[in-house]
């Protein structure tokens, strides 16, 4: 057993020099490269980035669902502060250890709420399920629970619905559903991973205030995984911007949205409109190219060439460090102090 | 119907699942070619093909490929050569960038936008994104529950609501400025079921505003403005503006 290194006293959950590689027929997939990052207790860190980013996998991996070796190989190291305060290492804890943290400690909401439910259990004893398990609940006392919980998430006639299959409820109920599960053994993390993205606009706007109301309520720490940049706006204390397995800017999310100072970051704010009454229509700055193929990045920064500030010689080169360009917010550019300044472009 | 069609053509919102993987994309192109104009020649036929792929963005060596060497916005640029390949005069793009990547959803809008200045296309743009409708339409007209309930030139419409709904959708839709606090309306309920809709206004089990009288008649989408309809019984209400 690995001794824990230094735990910021402060964090519940600390990621470091998190990497995944699949193994395809196309050669190694890299889909994370040392991804490092920590989660304090009762903040919202938002995870934003395209598809094939990482952002799903790095999720997948602190929760130990990926694929076994050789198919997928996970290195780093994942530290989740336990109930007594010890931190556990959960990238080597054995595998039934690791089943009690998954759905106890942390919880994981997903983006299809029409696929995460299973179709022939009530949904009753889907939400009983979990607290039987990790509780060792009898079924009745868990099935009064669960109406409890429904009722929490805001599901109306919630000892009615318990009898109820997935089927018969909307999307926007499903997902509350599948948030009553998470809850169900009052998780410290919680890690949502894109919950309101195939949901309508307005119910997109109920499960966000019903989850920004329930961390209030518990004081859990959430994982936001997220593309829109709207929803980040709304619901996070701290944001991280993946790109090709990398973090590559992080910060406050006030900061990071007044100051961004990764190139990427900058043209993921233009290339997306904003809601807002006549004026001139500007021309979208839209990112030319797409993401690099994660079985071939390019060997500098994977940004570069999509960037309109590389240089040639140094963002092709080596891939660029994260560095500290106020406090608490890093990039991952080498010429950030250079295009900050306005000689950039 | 089928010469009517050449002046009518369709992008689809999935560019995973709308272009057949066992053709290649010069095949797919020139398939409103093949069906609307069977004498043309094969060498005219590549060179149309040819045009209209660097028209979107796309190389005229991509024509040999197949769909899945394409990326998702390639891919969608690719329905678009082929729904354009004939000059239409109307274009229904029915969720183009809905299943795109963010930094990808730009490039499409814009490529859009060119192309409807060059060929001067009508066209019919269908999302849920309020900010992209705002971004690329002259007119809005906004549905619910399988009803009209507004319609006005977007700038009408984004500053001056007459529908309770749309009102809502607007204060919904989350917006990447953290300092323009407003009050959020949030709709309590979920869209009822349409087998068995609810009388009089389909959306008044979830509007605020609702009255006993709104579950009576079904209210009709009338003139409340110049070129601009909603259909709400409402008159007396002020609602807030997109932004």
């Amino acid at each position: 057993m690995t001794q824990p290194r230094q735990m910021d006293p402060g964090a519940l959950l600390q990621v470091d020099d998190l990497s995944v590689r699949f193994r395809s027929d196309a050669g190694v997939v890299s889909a994370l490269n040392g991804v490092s990052f920590a989660v304090r207790s009762g903040e919202t860190v938002a995870l934003v980035g395209e598809s094939g980013s990482g952002k799903s996998v790095t999720s997948l991996a602190i929760m130990r669902l990926t694929p076994s070796p050789p198919g997928c190989q996970v290195g780093g190291h994942v530290w989740l502060r336990g109930t007594d305060g010890v931190p556990l290492d959960l990238l080597a804890l054995p595998s039934e250890a690791m089943r009690k943290v998954r759905g106890d400690r942390i919880a994981m909401i997903f983006q299809e709420p029409m696929t995460s439910l299973n179709p022939v259990l009530t949904i009753g004893e889907q939400i009983a399920e979990a607290i039987a398990v990790h509780r060792g609940t009898a079924r009745a006392s868990a099935w009064d629970a669960a109406g409890d919980l429904l009722e929490l998430v805001g599901i109306p006639e919630p000892r009615a619905r318990l009898a109820t299959y997935p089927h018969h409820l909307s999307g926007g109920m499903r997902q509350r559903v599948m948030i009553a599960i998470a809850l169900s053994c009052d998780p410290a993390l919680l890690i949502a991973d894109e919950p309101t993205t195939a949901l309508d606009v307005t119910v997109q706007a109920q499960i966000l205030d019903l989850l920004r109301r329930l961390q209030k309520r518990t004081g859990m720490a959430v994982i936001f995984i997220t593309h829109n940049l709207g929803v980040v706006a709304e619901i996070a204390d701290r944001v991280m911007v993946m790109y090709a397995g990398r973090i590559v800017e992080q910060a406050a999310m006030r900061t990071l949205f007044q100051a961004p100072r990764m190139p990427y970051t900058v043209k993921l704010m233009h290339s997306v409109p904003r809601l807002q009454i006549g004026g001139e229509r500007v021309v979208l700055e839209a990112i030319p190219g797409s993401v690099p193929d994660p079985t071939n990045l390019p060997p500098g920064c994977a940004f570069a060439p999509r960037c309109s500030h590389a240089a040639e010689g140094r963002c092709d080169a080596v891939s660029p460090a994260l560095e500290e360009v106020g406090a608490g917010h890093f990039v991952r550019c080498v010429r950030w102090r250079e295009i900050a300044d306005g000689v950039g472009r | 119907m089928r010469p009517i069609r050449r002046k009518l053509q369709l992008v689809f919102q999935d560019p995973f699942a709308s272009l057949n993987p066992r053709m290649t994309v010069g095949r797919i192109i020139a398939a409103p070619l093949i069906i609307h104009e069977p004498r043309m020649g094969q060498a005219e036929r590549a060179e149309r093909v040819a045009e209209m792929l660097q028209m979107v963005g796309l190389l005229p060596g991509h024509a040999g490929r197949f769909p899945h060497e394409f990326s998702g916005g390639q891919r969608q640029r690719i329905g678009i050569a082929r729904a354009l390949l004939l000059r239409p005069d109307f274009l229904v793009a029915d969720e183009p960038v809905s299943a795109l990547d963010v930094s990808i959803q730009a490039q499409i809008v814009n490529l859009l936008l060119d192309l409807r200045a060059r060929f001067s296309l009508a066209m019919l743009f269908i999302s849920h994104d309020l900010a992209v409708v705002g971004h690329l339409c002259d007119k809005v007209a906004v549905m619910y529950l399988g009803r009209m309930v507004e319609s006005a030139p977007t700038i009408e419409l984004f500053s001056n609501p007459r529908h309770p709904y749309t009102e809502a959708l607007f204060s919904a839709a989350p917006d990447p400025d953290p300092d323009a606090r407003r009050s959020r309306i949030i709709l309590s309920g979920d869209i009822p079921s349409p087998i068995n809709p609810p009388s009089g206004c389909v959306f008044r089990t979830r509007c605020r505003y609702a009255l006993p009288a709104c579950a009576g008649e079904i209210p009709p989408l009338r003139h409340v403005a110049p070129d601009h309809q909603s259909a709400c019984i409402r008159d007396d209400l002020t609602l807030q503006p997109a932004m």
